[in-house]
């Protein structure tokens, strides 16, 4: 149950941090419900998380665009599922059916990827192109569709854009689920996935299908966009994919240990977004997407891990300079 | 029909609508020869913050015109994002895709930062914002018309007098390089060229759906000619195409659907181009799926009616009482019931002869038959003459017996001084009187 009332109205940003670690423990206890601010921390975190383990594969697999694309597919997915389901089961709410969940996310990645696949197979085009081609048509499908049903065409973007600020505490537990098949799944083929990833022709001798864990990527990927659309909205997923595990890359020494810290990366930022959007509101009675902020403070923390690095690299060249010019290299 | 043209309300929207996807696909055409396709999308969702930026400034300040601060914005946030997209690439490390969501993802999340602060501070201008999100043609009026057709007339210049060397710099850099042709400048007229039809196309068809008018009508050209210069009339040709049916459409639902459904413009529009480009795909002679697969089946056809004739004329050598047609099924690759149809196709055109159920060769038959073997034998000959082992060349000559053309035949009687035996010392029959 969502409180009446909610504690973090007024709260800087320091009061923030120190409201939510002494209720995280009145939580944990059971002496209090929990708040939209929480639960926009723990929904944000957990969709932080599945979407770092997945984005770390899809930038070493250069699947990004594919995961832009099915993005804006995932529209058409949701579009076809409400059909569907609305038919089968009269009276059926969209927003917090699992099983939708489930076969929407199925119905977009596959169709996204599959006919993709089949116009550069057949008729030779850039991948580029197949790829442009197909999700912005699917794309325009949905919103024909969902204008045509809901008789409002701006139903799509706030289904595009999404609305952090909107969420329900039924959708926790939807969300918790989608965590535990990316991580599960994840963790059942890691070995293949790792050596898919980053020696296919190697895998492809040892006899292991390079097609399954290509579907098996794209499946996950297309379960935590629709999972986490309704929440959040596409961009701010697409960001989680790429800048946590594209920060984690620059201190990371191997795949696993970068998997996990752009989990950590992921769910610290998210609860930076959130503290500082409230700080905001409090501070300058300004009342930002929370989508938004969670999304620049990401871009943010990178560019600053960036320059750290740059730094540290400039640092050891200095010491580098200096002990050549103490002792000076044998001249040949 | 002709009322869209002249209808005082429906006739800017058409010539806006119009114009708009003329642009996108002429540029669109240099977004795809520079494989770039997916660069359209970055780009053009990087226009958000610019658009919303310019809506503030409206609302904050006493500037009026919407549209002008909206498209100078979207402008400056799309050149911002292609140096970042430069800076991303060359400093980062990252790959292509890479880049390009890193980048879209950047102006994409302050756009939505900004849109959200413009919807709680002027709810009003953020309405007006929100129609370059999915484009709304009916808004357009007589005033925007001489923008769009002052920009679509750039563009269209651009590429006019610069197409030569557009098309040097973008297909072959190394000889650009050669010729003399200065690539950088080109690349900047390019990329300028893309920015000012993102500029304009988002009002219509919006900035979500945009990237594919570029790539569409591209597509669609691609597959019906090889020519650079065709492609860009040909996509140009799509694109006016594209405007027109899709704001006819829309605007025939409205008028006729019994609810309140409206069908959007730029949706409606963008389906079109999809639908072309799928036409083009399965349909275009010489690349289309279906042409291909049909000559492709022709072909398989035309292997297995001569290799059936083939041994049934090597049947025939050993016994003149002809063969089962068992024995003749021995030597085919083919499952039974392919191969009793191929025989009644045979018989049908004249091949065969059926005899007390043995199969014998007809004139004609034995003529088509002679041919091959003829073939046969030359190409193998002429695969001994250049030097491979005679015990290798029969497989390589089972499939060329089929490919062989009469003027390759010339070159290689004329080569082989018109021979009679071939490497394996059997005749090589004389040539038939039609082929």
């Amino acid at each position: 149950m969502l409180g009446t009332f909610n504690p973090y109205s007024g709260a800087c940003w320091t009061e923030f941090v120190i409201t939510f670690f002494q209720r995280c423990f009145q939580l944990l206890t059971g002496q209090t419900s929990i708040a939209s601010d929480e639960l926009q921390v723990i929904v944000l975190a957990m969709i932080s998380a599945s979407a770092a383990v997945v984005g770390v594969f899809l930038i070493y697999r250069k699947m990004t665009m594919l995961a832009n694309a099915l993005s804006h597919s995932v529209l058409f997915g949701i579009a076809i599922t409400y059909l569907i389901m609305r038919s089968a089961l009269p009276g059926f709410n969209l927003s917090m059916s699992f099983q939708a969940m489930f076969v929407a996310a199925i119905i977009t990645g596959f169709i996204t990827a599959f006919s993709s696949e089949l116009i550069v197979k057949l008729s030779r085009l850039q991948k580029d192109a197949a790829i442009g081609l197909v999700f912005t048509t699917l794309f325009a499908i949905g919103i024909v569709l969902i204008s045509l049903f809901s008789r409002n065409s701006h139903v799509g973007i706030e289904l595009v854009l999404g609305n952090v600020d909107a969420l329900h505490i039924q959708d926790l537990p939807n969300i918790l689920k989608m965590l535990l098949i990316n991580l599960s799944l994840v963790l059942i083929f890691f070995g293949g996935l790792k050596l898919t990833t980053f020696d296919p022709t190697y895998g492809h001798l040892r006899g292991v299908s390079l097609s399954f864990y290509n579907y098996l990527i794209i499946f996950l990927l297309s379960i935590t966009s629709i999972g986490s659309f309704r929440a959040v909205g596409v961009v701010l997923v697409l960001s989680f994919f790429i800048v946590p595990p594209l920060i984690a890359k620059m201190h990371a020494k191997s795949l696993t240990s970068q998997i996990l810290l752009a989990m950590g990366i992921g769910v610290f930022s998210s609860f930076l977004g959130v503290s500082i959007n409230r700080h905001i509101y409090t501070s300058y009675q300004i009342a930002l997407s929370t989508g938004g902020i969670t999304v620049i403070t990401l871009y943010v923390l990178f560019f600053v891990n960036w320059g750290f690095v740059q730094f540290v690299e400039q640092l050891k060249r200095w010491n580098l300079l200096k002990k050549w010019q103490e002792n000076p290299p044998i001249q040949t | 029909m002709t009322s869209f043209f002249t209808d005082p309300i429906l006739r800017a929207p058409t010539l806006g609508c119009m114009l708009m996807c003329l642009t996108c696909a002429i540029v669109g055409v240099i977004v795809f020869i520079r494989k770039e396709s997916l660069l359209g999308e970055t780009l053009a969702h990087a226009t958000y913050p610019g658009i919303m930026a310019g809506a503030l400034l409206v609302a904050l300040t006493s500037l009026r015109s919407f549209l002008i601060w909206g498209l100078l914005g979207a402008a400056t946030t799309c050149i911002l994002s292609l140096l970042l997209l430069n800076f991303v690439k060359k400093q980062l490390n990252l790959k292509k895709d890479s880049a390009l969501c890193f980048t879209l993802t950047l102006f994409f999340g302050v756009g939505l930062t900004f849109s959200s602060y413009l919807q709680t501070f002027n709810s009003g201008a953020y309405k007006q914002a929100r129609v370059f999100l999915f484009g709304q043609a009916a808004t357009i009026t007589d005033n925007y018309i001489y923008i769009y057709a002052a920009f679509t007339l750039i563009v269209v210049l651009c590429v006019f007098f610069f197409y030569r060397q557009i098309q040097i710099a973008n297909l072959d850099s190394i000889f650009a390089q050669a010729v003399g042709v200065n690539s950088k400048f080109i690349l900047i007229l390019c990329y300028s060229l893309l920015i000012a039809s993102i500029a304009i196309g988002i009002r219509s068809i919006g900035l979500f759906l945009l990237s594919g008018m570029l790539i569409g009508p591209a597509i669609a050209a691609r597959q019906w000619t090889n020519r650079l210069s065709r492609m860009f009339i040909l996509a140009g040709v799509i694109g006016l195409f594209c405007g027109y049916t899709g704001i006819f459409i829309s605007v025939q639902v409205a008028q006729n659907s019994s609810y309140a459904h409206s069908l959007a413009t730029g949706p409606t529009i963008l389906l079109v181009s999809a639908a072309i480009s799928l036409f083009s795909l399965i349909f275009a002679p010489k690349r289309g799926w279906a042409i291909r697969y049909l000559r492709i089946v022709k072909f398989k056809k035309k292997c297995n009616e001569e290799n059936i004739l083939k041994s049934l004329w090597h049947l025939e050598k050993k016994s003149s009482k002809g063969a089962k047609p068992r024995a003749v099924f021995a030597f085919q690759s083919l499952s039974r019931i392919h191969f009793i149809i191929l025989l009644a196709y045979l018989d049908f055109k004249g091949n065969l002869l059926k005899i007390n159920g043995n199969l014998h060769l007809s004139a004609k038959g034995k003529r088509r038959a002679e041919h091959i073997v003829r073939m046969h034998r030359l190409w193998e000959l002429y695969l001994v003459h250049i030097g491979v082992g005679i015990d290798k060349v029969h497989h390589n000559a089972e499939d060329m017996e089929h490919i062989i053309t009469p003027q390759i035949e010339e070159e290689l009687l004329k080569l082989m001084k018109n021979p009679t035996k071939d490497p394996h010392n059997q005749p090589i029959p004389t040539r038939g009187a039609i082929c």
